[in-house]
C-alpha cells in the first residue's frame, strides 16, 4: 500500500516471476527501458499489449503570467506525453470503483434545493448564536432598576420564552412542505425526461401537486406574523426600561432597589434557566428562524415550482400536435431497425430515406421507446415509418429544412 | 512503434528467444499493473513512474442535449515520465 517499487525491487520481482537470475532479468528491463524512452522521446507512438499506449500529443502555445513579477508570456507549444492504459489494465486498477456508473442527474432537482437545505442549516445556527447574545443582555439589564419596572420585566421574558416556545411550532410546519415539495419533485423530475404520451396521463396529477404546495408555501409564511411581532415588543419595553434608570436619584432607594433588583434578577435568572432548561428539553436544537429569513428561504422553491409548471404547460401542446399526426395514419408495412453499437438514429435515417436530417421522424415514431435521441441504447428495436407518411424526400430541400428545424426544437426540448 | 516492433528489437538486443522475450514483457506488464492495482508506485529510472491515481467525481454536461451526468470516482492508472523524456519531447519543436 502507497509504498514505492524501484528498479532493484522490480528486478527482483521479474526474476522471482519468471524463475530467472537476477541478471537476465535486469539486462531485459535495462534494455526494454532504453527502447522505451527512445521510442517514447523520439515522438513516436509506443504501444505496449497488456500495458497501454503512450503517445506525444501536441499542447498549442499559450499566453500566462510570470508568478513573480506578473508580466505576461507566451509558453510555447511542445508535445507532451500521454499514457492512455490498455482497457484490461484500466478496468484491473478501477476495480474497486467498478460499481459505479454513469448516472443522468435530473434537470435541476437536486442542484437547486441543495443550496437551500445549506441556507436553512446556517440560518437555523446564525440565529441560536443570536438567541444566546440576546438572552444575557435581557438578564443584565433589570440590575440597577427599581421594582416598579421589574414587573413588566418578569411578563417580559416569559412573554419571550412563549413566543419562543410558539416559534418552533411554527417553525416545524414551514419545515415541513419544503420537504413535501422535495420529496415531490424526483417523482416529477422523471417525466420530464420521457416526452412520452404517459405524461398526458400523469400530468392532471402534478400540476395539483404543485398548487398544493405554491398554497401551502404562501400560507406558511402568514403564520410567523401572528406570533413573531410579541418579540418586537420585547425590545421596545427593554428600550423603555434603558430609558427609565436615569430617573433613579436617591441613594436609599437606590440601593433598596439595588438589592431587590438582584433578589428578582436571581429568580429572573432561575426561571430562565429552568425555561431554557425545558425549551431545550422539548425541541432540541430548535430552529428559530426570523421572518424574513422564512421567507427568502421559501420563496426559491415557488419559483422552481412555478417554473417546472410553465414547463410542463408547454409540454402537453407539443405531445398533442404530434400524437393528433401520428394516430390518424397507421403505416401498413412496419419496418423495423435495431441498433447496435455505433449507430445513431442519423445512420439509420441515411440508410432508410437517403437523408441524415429524417431521423426526426423516425424519433418522433420511437418516441416512447427512446428516452435520448442522443444516445439510443444498443439492442433497441426502432419501428421505421414509411416516408410517405411525414412527406419524406431526401432530394426534397424544404422537407429536409422542415426536419432540420424540428431537430432543433427536439434539441431544446431535451435541453430544458 | 508496436508491441511486435519492440519484442523483436529486444530480442535482437537480448539476443535470446521470440517466446522468453515475450514473457518477460508481458511479466514486466503484470508487475507494473498489480502493483499499480495495490495502489504502489512503480518508479523506474530512465523511464518514469507508473501510478495508481484517484479521480474525484465530476459532473458533466453534454453540449448536444445539455444533460448533465455524474461521472463517478475513478481509480486510474497514470505514467509520469522522467524530465529528461518531458525535455526531449518539448524540444522535438514545432508541430507539423
Amino acid at each position: 500500500m502507497n509504498k514505492k517499487i524501484n528498479f532493484s525491487e522490480l528486478v527482483e520481482l521479474l526474476a522471482r516471476q519468471q524463475n530467472c537470475p537476477k541478471r537476465e532479468a535486469e539486462n531485459f528491463l535495462r534494455e526494454l527501458v532504453n527502447l522505451m524512452s527512445d521510442a517514447i522521446s523520439s515522438g513516436e507512438v509506443l504501444r505496449i499489449n497488456g500495458l497501454g499506449v503512450f503517445k506525444p500529443i501536441w499542447v498549442e502555445a499559450r499566453s500566462s503570467v510570470n508568478v513573480q513579477t506578473g508580466e505576461p508570456y507566451v509558453i510555447p507549444g511542445h508535445y507532451k506525453l500521454s499514457f492512455t492504459p490498455a482497457k484490461s489494465v484500466r478496468e484491473a486498477v478501477n476495480e474497486p470503483f467498478a460499481c459505479f456508473c454513469v448516472e443522468e442527474l435530473p434537470d435541476d432537482a437536486p442542484l437547486l434545493n441543495a443550496p437551500g437545505v445549506v441556507d436553512e442549516i446556517e440560518t437555523e445556527n446564525a440565529e441560536g448564536a443570536v438567541e444566546e447574545i440576546v438572552e444575557p443582555v435581557v438578564e443584565e439589564m433589570p440590575e440597577p432598576t427599581p421594582p416598579s419596572n421589574e414587573a413588566s420585566v418578569g411578563e417580559s421574558t416569559p412573554n419571550e420564552s412563549k413566543s419562543e416556545q410558539a416559534l418552533p411550532e411554527n417553525q416545524t410546519s414551514i419545515l415541513l412542505p419544503s420537504q413535501d415539495i422535495a420529496e415531490v419533485e424526483p417523482e416529477k423530475t422523471p417525466t420530464e425526461e420521457f416526452p412520452q404520451q404517459e405524461l398526458l396521463d400523469e400530468k392532471p396529477q402534478t400540476p395539483d401537486e404543485i398548487e398544493i404546495d405554491s398554497q401551502e408555501a404562501t400560507v406558511t409564511p402568514d403564520t410567523p406574523q401572528d406570533t413573531l411581532p410579541v418579540v418586537p415588543d420585547d425590545l421596545q419595553e427593554v428600550e423603555e426600561e434603558a430609558d427609565d434608570t436615569p430617573e433613579v436619584d436617591t441613594s436609599n432607594a437606590y440601593r433598596r432597589g439595588l438589592w431587590v433588583g438582584v433578589a428578582v434578577t436571581a429568580i429572573i435568572a432561575i426561571i430562565a434557566m429552568l425555561l431554557m432548561y425545558t425549551y431545550f428539553a422539548h425541541y432540541n436544537k430548535p430552529q428559530v428562524v426570523s421572518q424574513e429569513q422564512v421567507v427568502s428561504v421559501v420563496e426559491p422553491i415557488i419559483v422552481v415550482d412555478t417554473l417546472e409548471q410553465a414547463y410542463l404547460d408547454t409540454l402537453p401542446i407539443v405531445d398533442t400536435t404530434t400524437t393528433a399526426i401520428a394516430t390518424p395514419e397507421e403505416p401498413q408495412v412496419v419496418v423495423t431497425d435495431t441498433v447496435r453499437r455505433g449507430v445513431f438514429l442519423t445512420n439509420v435515417s441515411y440508410k432508410h430515406y437517403g437523408h441524415k436530417a429524417f431521423w426526426v421522424y423516425i424519433y418522433e415514431e420511437n418516441k416512447d421507446i427512446i428516452n435520448n435521441p442522443d444516445n439510443v441504447p444498443v439492442g433497441t428495436v426502432i419501428t421505421i415509418p414509411p416516408a410517405a407518411k411525414y412527406g419524406i424526400d431526401a432530394n426534397d430541400t424544404t422537407a429536409v429544412k422542415v426536419a432540420l428545424a424540428k431537430a432543433d426544437t427536439i434539441k431544446m426540448l431535451m435541453k430544458k | 512503434m508496436e508491441h511486435k516492433e519492440l519484442i523483436t528489437k529486444l530480442q535482437r538486443k537480448l539476443g535470446c528467444s521470440r517466446e522468453e522475450t515475450e514473457a518477460m514483457l508481458d511479466g514486466f506488464c503484470r508487475i507494473v499493473v498489480d502493483s499499480c492495482v495495490q495502489m504502489d508506485t512503480v518508479m523506474i529510472q530512465g523511464l518514469g513512474a507508473f501510478e495508481a491515481r484517484k479521480k474525484m467525481e465530476r459532473i458533466s454536461v453534454n453540449p448536444a442535449t445539455g444533460k448533465r451526468m455524474l461521472i463517478p470516482p475513478k481509480l486510474a492508472l497514470v505514467f509520469k515520465p522522467n524530465s529528461a523524456i518531458k525535455n526531449r519531447l518539448k524540444e522535438r519543436g514545432e508541430h507539423e
